[in-house]
This record gives structure tokens, C-alpha cells and sequence, in this order.
């Protein structure tokens, strides 16, 4: 048989160089990017958090002193505040709902796939269309409150949008609406890994199917509602072009929020350093919850090993 | 005789109680529905609307006759600004900014994947942590050296936002593609290199032939993401090279005068359109781009 | 020349030795089986020899060269994965011509050498289909095809045909060994099957625990096994082990069995055994016992033992039955043991050369050697 045709001479370059070089060229754009892109970013925002820059990025340091200044600041306390009355609030709707639709799907429902794909879209648009909707719908003189005057409810008000002490609510309904499907995406998907046996068996013991989810179902999904408290929780924190086109942030800056707090003070108002300390905070804020997140994973981990 | 017995044709309690709550189901699937759809609906009917009839019966209400009028004027006479050439300019800047930004990040995602799962190396997974930690930030953190390094560039247009999303767009291309080509046994990649594959050849001759189902969860996820994004978009850009989704804020934004609630809401679903048409023909993939994207370690 | 030399190789990662510093010498043309249970190293020792794993000390030599810290493709070598490994989105032609391609070589050598190798594998009908069209047993002909068609000097074979059904594991293996008789080629194959060891070996490394146990041809291994784990390992069933106690009573060499102190058998005095009472392991394979009956009585030369028949197994060829002598369980294998029921009480005899006896601490096994003063005195 023919031997020689089939050999052919050695690669120049040892192939093992080559190779290492290849991984080398290949990985070179992500680590000069995650480098600059995300951590030289990152430390940049941190120091000059500490500086006393205004309109100009400056690098005279004044170390933690803006960070005390900033809650002198009622706007950034109303933000701060919105944003603990905002999340716990749409975490509870917008999980509320997407579960519960979950759990609706998953009743062996005719057509579901119409159903959940109705549910879902609201993801696929941008949050400026979500926040225009919603802001149209919610205005009393072109909304809900109109179209109720029409029918005849001449005493119908809904005006929350407008009025400084409930406006914040309103953002919940708009982003409730834009996530909850993405909820009920993760929760189903998880509803459907569970083995179908367990459930049967339940059923031939005599629970009834509210118990047998209770009890049964959901917590053996635990880990999913976990994921989803963290997601919407980020969510929450980084809240902007929605509220921006919803309400602007106000009325006056009543449904303010450090997200907006930040681009307003850093682009409109001349103040970086502050603007880069109020961004520190939602970094810290989102460390927090970040700990959170893996120390549940760990004690879950090892529940689950014992 | 024996009587005739009657059969029993009326349904049990049991299963009447049954049927109720199926009734219920379908209710509340319905209601819910409803719920998500009709925003939508109001734009859309909106849009076909005349202004005057708008401004008489407000937003939730039918049209009384339609017209396309809306839309015209939204894509060519809006005003963005100062600038009055309706929504098409700003529509082709996004076309112009999602393309590239889209096809880089997602290109680049595979290949730094790829590396990372099948040649691992001392600190592999160091290196991937660190690559998709910047989806945890908030991109408040990014504003001000961004900022910095486009006004050095000279980059304040849609280049420099093609710049950005790349930037910021790899973390999650990443995830994907790794968290994909995990799935691929190792021996096939070993086998190529054994017959004598480099670490390119094996990338286009095996890796890439089986990657048409995340590449395009990830062109769906990247294409959408960016087409929708405004936070970069309205800080780093001005005037005429806004991308859409900025330039819908100006046009729906607060202004003097009498509101024309139709152009508008047309603006709102020429912006929306592009990602909305993918998501009615390519949801499946949607879905699986939400569910794995979030799933992350 | 292909042979392969393998220099103080070691392999651990962080501190845990994975293989044990090891020397191995592989003639040109030889096919060595690497066998041994799962966790013995033998599939990471065939990764370094394929350069699909970083020794962490030592040397790799393939026919002159060095090949320690060369990549897979300048070793000249070609390898069998236990799960094939093919590329799932090429067809079979395409599979084995991709090896080629890397190489450069011209499109009509390739087409000469893909229709050689699938004549010569019977694979020819197959070349346009994909991987997932195969079956099983078509699947690993192609992987095969696929590392023959580029003619290396060496073949590295991981568990080629674990992934198989019994009855087309046993037509490979005769299939593997004819290619090996045809091709005369270099190979080193894993496997945990000690009866494929066995049949396709040239020469056997038995590997337990990152070390190599022995390494020699298979009738030296299932006749002269080096220690108890070899013994155990190679053959099945397994041999049989019983403790015993080896002394010098009244001038003559007694072995008693410790489980069954009042069964004692003595020795011959041509062998220099211990006269101080060691406790020893004796063991003995199930074919070399044999049933005591009247038409077969004991010779002179085979020691004689008392046990009860537990269960007899059938297979058809042979019958297997199981004893017991106090509570040690022995095998023994029989031709027909149709006039035996359980709980007979019958006498097995055994030969004395075809004892094997090891040192209980050390496993280690125990060679007595003709005691020449004794033996020339007589």
C-alpha cells in the first residue's frame, strides 16, 4: 500500500507554541476588554468617588467626606427611599405574578403556547416604549381616569402618576408588567423538572393539588424563586429608562432613584465626584445582596449534602 | 319486567367543582392577557388614529376611522430636537450601531468561549468569572470613565456606541457561548488534535458547525439588548446620530404645544417593531436566551 | 522503529500522585495492554503517551525523538477514544479524510488512502453518512478507520471496545487482534477487561493504584503473577486464596490450612520452604482442582482436601462449582459435576507445583525454589 503519499513534512513552528500562542491571540480582546471595560472602569468610578470633582473630573482627594455629604441631599434621600419602598414592593408583584402565571401554565392548558407568548413579549420591547405606554395609560387626562369619565364613573380618580406620594407605585405596575413574564418563563421551567412521579404518588396518597404545590412543588424549586428574588432585586436597582420615560423622575423628583440620581448629577448638574459616590452605593448595595445570594447557596448546598 | 334505569346524565359534584375551576383558569388566563396585551393594543390603535379624535376621547378608546397618516409623519416629519425629519434617521442609526455591535460581540463571545473551555489552562476559570462579572454592574458605574475615554477618542457618535456595546456586550456573549460549548465532549476536540488540527482549524471545522443554536440565541439576545438600550445611547451620542431608542424619548418627551398622541404612538411602535418582529418569529430562541442567560453560576 | 520508552514518568496534581514514577519499555510492533481497575492510572498514562496531558516529571521517547513536551500532532501517533469521538457534523468520509486534510496531503492520496482503509474495515458503504446514522459497533469501525487511514508509527487505543454489547465485544477483539497480526504497527491499549488483556496482549502491564504491577507476556502473568493482586485480577473466576501455616513436623514439611486446622497436607522436601511456621497465603486457580472419585483417585505428587459443595453453576462448556472449606470460599472448575448436589462432602486434589503462595504483609509473592542440597542428597 502505498506509504508515502500519505506523509507529509513536519509544521515548521512546533505545533505546541503554536498553539499556546493561538490561545494567547485569541483571549487577548477578552482580557483587554474585561480589564479596561470592567475593572480599570470600576476602580476608576471608586477613586473618583473620593475626589472633589464637579463639572470636570479632578484628582484632588477628599476621601469619604462626599459620602456623608450626599445624604444632606434630600433628592437622594427621597431616591434612596424610593428605592426601598420600589423593590420589596415590585419584587412581591412582579414574582407574585410571574409565579402564579407559572403555575397557571402549568395546568395542562389548552393553546399555552399563545398564553406564555403573550405574557413574554413585553421583553422584547425597550423600556422607553414600556414607560411611554404606561405613562399614557396611567395619565389622567388621556387614561384610565379618562376612559372611566367616559363610561360615566365621573368620580373615578387614578391619578397616582401625578400625585408625588404615590407615583412611585406606578412604576411598579409598568415594570410588573414588562418582567412578570420572564418570571413565569423561569418558575415553569422549573415547575417542569419535577419528577412527575412524586407528584402522582401525592395524588394517590390523597392530597389535593393546592397542598401538593404548597408543599411539594414549589419548595422543591427553591432555588429558582432564590435566582429570581436576585434577578428582579438587580432589576430594582437598575431601574432608569423606564421611570425616565414613565415619569421623569417626578413629579419634582418624586419617583427619583440612585440610577437616575447618578446620570442626573453627572451629565446635567456638574457634580461627578457626588454622582460617582451615589454610584459606589449601588455598587455596595448590590454587593450586599450578591452575599446574600451565595450565602444561600452555600447553607443550601449543604442542607442538601447532609 | 325490569325498569328501564336512567342513566346518570348529570355530571357528579365532584366533577362540576372540576369544571368550575377550570372555568376560573381559563378566566384568569384570559384576564391576564388581556392585561399584557392591551397596552400594546392602545398603541397600536393609536397610531391609527386622527389627533383631534384622540384628544376628544382620550387613549383607550377605539378609533372612530383609520389612517396611516401617523405613521408617515412619525417616520419622516417627527421632530427629535430640533431636528424635524421624522424617526428614519435615528431608525438607520440603530441599524447602523446594532449590526456591527451585534456580529463583533457575538464573534468574539465564541471564540474567547471556545478557548476557555476546551484548552484550560491554570486560572481558566479565574479569567471567565472575571469576564462575566461586569453583568452584575450597574451600568451607573460605567458612565463616567466611558464618557472619558469617548471624548478622547473623539468617538461621541454611533461609532463610539459600537465601541461601548462591544465592550459591555461580551460578558454575556461569553456566558453563552461557554456555557454551550461546555456540552461538547472534550475527546472530539483531543481527536482533532490528534489528527492534527491547530487551534483555529479545530474552531471552524468542528467547533463552529455546531453552534448554530447559541449563535442565534445570542444574535437574538445581543440584537435585542442593544436595539433597546438608551441609557449609552442618549448620554453618549447627540443630535443626529441618537439611536432610536433616544429618539423616541425626545419625541414622546415633554413639550409645549398640542400633543400629536398618534405620531407618537406610531414613533412608539416603529421603535419597537424591529425586536418585537423577532420575538414573534424567533421566540423560542428568545426564551432560551432569557432562561440560560439568568441561570448563570 | 516504533518503539516507545517511557523514563521515570510521573504524573500528580498538587499533592496527589496520580501515576508513581515508572520506566516502561514498549518494542517495536508490540501490542501492550494496559489493564487494571478504575482509578489505576492506565487511561492518564495513554493521555501522556498521546500528549493530551503534562507529565510532571520524567520522559516520553517515541521511536528517537523526544516527545515529552510535544503536541499530539508531531508525535505521529493516532488514537481509538473509548466514545469514539467523531465529529458529529461531518460524514464518515469526512471523518477520515479530516486527519489528511490537517496534514496537507493532495486530495487523490487522500481518496486512495479513505478507500484502502474502509476496504480494509468493511466501512465502505458507510462514507456518507454521519456519525448519528451508526450504530454502536459501526461508530467504533469508523473511529478506527479514522486513526488508521493517516499511518502513524503508534496506536493508542482507550477502551475501544467497552462501549459495545457482549457478543460484538468479543467479534472486535478478534478483529483488533487480526488487524495487529496484519499491520505489525506499535500499539498500547487500555482496558479494564482483563480477558481482552489477556487475548490481544503481546505483553500485559497490570496497573493498580498509579503503579505498574507486572509487566510481562500473558502466560507469565496468569502463570507466575508477581503478587496477590495480579493473581486475583487475571483470570476468572478469580483464583482461590486460603491462609495457611507452613512448618516442619516430625522431618517433614506440613502446610495446614489456618480456617481448617485439622486438614494438613505435607510438602515435598525438594522445595526450600520455611521450617519456622510461617502463616502464608496459598492460592490455587479453579481449574487446577480436581475432584477425588473412585475412577480418579489422588496421585502421589497432589495434596488432598476436604470441602462441602455450596452452589453449581452450569455454564454449558464447564460446570463452576462453589466450595466451602471451613467458611473460605473456593472455585473450582469442572467438566461435568452433574453427580454433585449441595452439601455433598466431597475431596479436591490439587497438584503441588500448581501452588502460589504469598507473603501475607506484603502481598508480595513467594517463589520456592528447588532446595538443591536437599534434592541432591536424594
Amino acid at each position: 500500500m502505498n506509504n508515502t503519499a500519505v506523509k507529509s513534512s513536519q509544521p515548521k513552528i512546533d505545533s505546541a507554541l503554536q498553539e499556546k500562542l493561538a490561545l494567547f491571540v485569541s483571549l487577548t480582546p477578552a482580557f483587554i476588554i474585561t480589564l479596561i471595560g470592567t475593572f480599570i472602569f470600576l476602580f476608576w468610578t471608586i477613586f473618583m468617588s473620593f475626589t472633589d470633582s464637579t463639572l470636570f473630573p479632578g484628582t484632588d482627594l477628599i476621601g469619604l467626606e462626599n459620602y456623608f455629604k450626599i445624604w444632606r441631599f434630600p433628592r437622594w434621600q427621597v431616591a434612596t427611599g424610593n428605592l426601598f419602598i420600589f423593590a420589596p414592593l415590585y419584587i412581591v408583584v412582579c414574582g407574585g405574578l410571574g409565579v402564579a402565571m407559572a403555575i397557571m401554565i402549568d395546568q395542562n392548558v389548552k393553546n399555552e403556547s399563545i398564553f406564555r407568548a403573550i405574557y413574554l413579549y413585553p421583553m422584547a420591547v425597550s423600556f422607553v416604549v414600556a414607560g411611554t405606554v404606561w405613562r399614557w395609560i396611567l395619565n389622567p387626562s388621556t387614561g384610565v381616569e379618562n376612559l372611566m369619565h367616559g363610561l360615566g364613573f365621573e368620580s373615578f380618580v387614578f391619578d397616582w402618576i401625578a400625585r408625588k406620594d404615590r407615583a412611585i407605585y406606578t412604576v411598579i405596575i409598568a415594570q410588573s408588567w414588562q418582567h412578570a413574564g420572564f418570571v413565569m418563563a423561569l418558575v415553569l421551567a422549573g415547575l417542569r423538572t419535577v419528577n412527575r412521579d412524586i407528584i402522582n404518588a401525592a395524588m394517590v396518597d390523597g392530597a389535593s393539588m393546592a397542598t401538593i404545590y404548597r408543599r411539594i412543588i414549589l419548595p422543591s424549586i427553591a432555588p429558582i424563586f432564590v435566582a429570581v428574588f436576585f434577578i428582579l432585586s438587580q432589576w430594582a436597582l437598575k431601574a432608569f429608562d423606564i421611570i425616565l420615560a414613565l415619569t421623569e423622575g417626578g413629579p419634582g423628583y418624586a419617583t427619583d432613584v440612585p440610577s437616575i440620581f447618578v446620570r442626573d448629577m453627572m451629565f446635567n448638574r456638574g457634580q461627578i465626584g457626588m454622582a460617582t459616590v451615589a454610584a459606589v452605593y449601588m455598587l455596595l448595595l448590590l454587593f450586599v445582596l450578591m452575599a446574600i445570594y451565595y450565602g444561600y447557596q452555600l447553607i443550601f448546598r449543604k442542607r442538601v449534602a447532609q | 319486567m325490569t325498569i328501564a334505569t336512567t342513566e346518570q346524565t348529570l355530571p357528579s359534584s365532584q366533577e362540576l367543582g372540576a369544571m368550575f375551576w377550570r372555568f376560573v383558569l381559563y378566566a384568569g388566563l384570559v384576564l391576564l392577557g388581556f392585561f399584557f396585551i392591551v397596552p400594546l393594543a392602545i398603541v397600536l390603535l393609536t397610531s391609527l388614529r386622527g389627533q383631534e379624535e384622540i384628544l376628544k376621547n382620550g387613549v383607550l378608546a377605539l378609533p372612530s376611522e383609520v389612517s396611516l397618516r401617523a405613521w408617515w409623519v412619525a417616520f419622516n416629519e417627527s421632530c427629535v430636537g430640533t431636528d424635524c425629519r421624522g424617526m428614519a434617521p435615528y431608525f438607520w442609526n440603530s441599524v447602523k450601531l446594532v449590526i456591527p455591535a451585534t456580529v463583533i460581540s457575538t464573534a468574539l463571545g465564541a471564540i474567547t468561549g471556545y478557548a476557555l473551555t476546551k484548552y484550560k489552562f491554570r486560572g481558566s476559570e479565574f479569567f471567565f468569572a472575571a469576564t462575566i462579572f461586569g453583568i452584575f454592574l450597574p451600568a451607573q458605574l460605567f458612565l463616567l470613565p466611558t464618557a472619558q475615554l469617548l471624548g478622547l477618542l473623539s468617538a461621541t457618535n454611533i461609532w463610539g456606541l459600537v465601541l461601548i456595546h462591544n465592550l459591555y456586550g461580551l460578558a454575556f456573549t461569553t456566558l453563552f457561548f461557554r456555557n454551550f460549548y461546555v456540552q461538547i465532549p472534550d475527546e472530539i476536540i483531543s481527536a482533532a488534535r490528534i489528527d492534527g488540527a491547530g487551534f483555529f482549524a479545530v474552531f471552524w471545522r468542528i467547533i463552529v458547525p455546531l453552534s448554530p443554536p447559541i449563535i442565534v440565541v445570542t444574535v437574538i439576545w445581543q440584537f435585542t439588548h442593544i436595539w433597546n438600550e438608551f441609557l449609552y445611547g442618549a448620554t453618549f451620542t447627540t443630535g443626529t446620530d441618537l439611536p432610536i431608542t433616544a429618539a423616541l424619548y425626545a419625541v414622546t418627551g415633554p413639550k409645549g404645544g398640542i400633543r400629536d398622541y398618534g405620531v407618537e404612538a406610531a414613533a412608539v411602535v416603529i421603535a419597537a417593531l424591529p425586536t418585537l418582529a423577532v420575538y414573534i418569529v424567533a421566540g423560542k430562541y428568545f426564551v432560551r436566551g432569557l432562561t440560560s442567560g439568568s441561570l448563570k453560576g | 522503529m516504533a518503539t516507545i520508552n517511557i523514563k521515570a514518568l510521573k504524573k500528580s496534581y498538587g499533592s496527589l500522585v496520580v501515576l508513581k514514577e515508572m520506566d516502561i519499555d514498549v518494542n517495536d510492533g508490540e501490542l501492550l495492554v494496559l489493564v487494571g481497575p478504575s482509578g489505576c492510572g492506565k487511561s492518564t498514562l495513554l493521555s501522556m503517551i498521546a500528549g493530551l496531558d503534562k507529565t510532571t516529571s520524567g520522559h516520553i521517547f517515541i521511536g528517537d525523538n523526544e516527545v515529552t513536551r510535544k503536541h499530539p500532532r508531531d508525535r505521529d501517533i493516532a488514537m481509538v477514544f473509548q466514545s469514539y469521538a467523531l465529529y458529529p457534523t461531518m460524514t464518515v468520509r469526512q471523518n477520515i479524510s479530516f486527519g489528511l486534510e490537517m496534514r496537507k496531503v493532495a486530495k487523490e492520496a487522500r481518496e486512495q488512502a479513505i478507500g484502502d482503509v474502509a476496504e480494509l474495515l468493511q466501512i465502505g458503504e458507510l462514507l456518507d453518512r454521519k456519525p448519528s446514522q451508526l450504530s454502536g459497533g459501526q461508530r467504533q469501525r469508523v473511529a478506527m478507520g479514522r486513526a488508521l487511514v493517516r499511518r502513524p508509527e503508534v496506536f493508542l487505543l482507550d477502551e475501544p471496545l467497552s462501549n459495545l454489547d457482549a457478543k460484538l465485544r468479543v467479534e472486535m477483539r478478534t478483529e483488533i487482534k487480526k488487524l495487529h497480526a496484519r499491520l505489525g504497527k506499535t500499539m498500547i491499549y487500555v482496558t479494564h477487561d482483563q480477558i481482552e488483556a489477556m487475548t490481544l496482549a503481546s505483553r500485559i502491564a497490570v496497573m493498580r493504584d498509579g503503579e505498574i504491577q507486572q509487566l510481562d507476556v500473558p502466560r507469565v502473568v496468569y502463570d507466575d503473577p508477581s503478587n496477590l493482586f495480579v493473581a486475583q485480577f487475571i483470570g476468572s473466576p478469580s483464583m482461590n486464596f486460603i491462609p495457611v501455616r507452613i512448618e516442619r513436623h516430625d522431618g517433614a514439611t506440613q502446610m495446614t490450612l489456618v480456617p481448617a486446622p485439622e486438614q494438613s497436607v505435607s510438602l515435598s522436601a525438594k522445595l526450600d520452604y520455611p521450617q519456622d511456621g510461617r502463616d502464608l497465603i496459598c492460592g490455587v486457580r479453579p481449574e487446577d482442582l480436581r475432584l477425588v472419585s473412585d475412577g480418579y483417585p489422588a496421585a502421589h505428587n497432589e495434596a488432598v482436601f476436604s470441602a462441602v459443595v455450596d452452589v453449581i453453576e452450569p455454564t454449558g462448556a464447564e460446570d463452576l462449582v462453589a466450595l466451602s472449606i471451613a467458611d473460605v470460599g473456593i472455585n473450582c472448575k469442572m467438566r461435568d459435576a452433574s453427580n454433585l448436589s449441595p452439601g455433598d462432602n466431597i475431596q479436591i486434589a490439587v497438584s503441588e507445583e500448581k501452588f502460589r503462595f504469598f507473603d501475607p504483609g506484603s502481598e508480595m509473592r513467594i517463589r520456592f525454589r528447588e532446595n538443591l542440597i536437599e534434592s541432591s542428597a536424594a
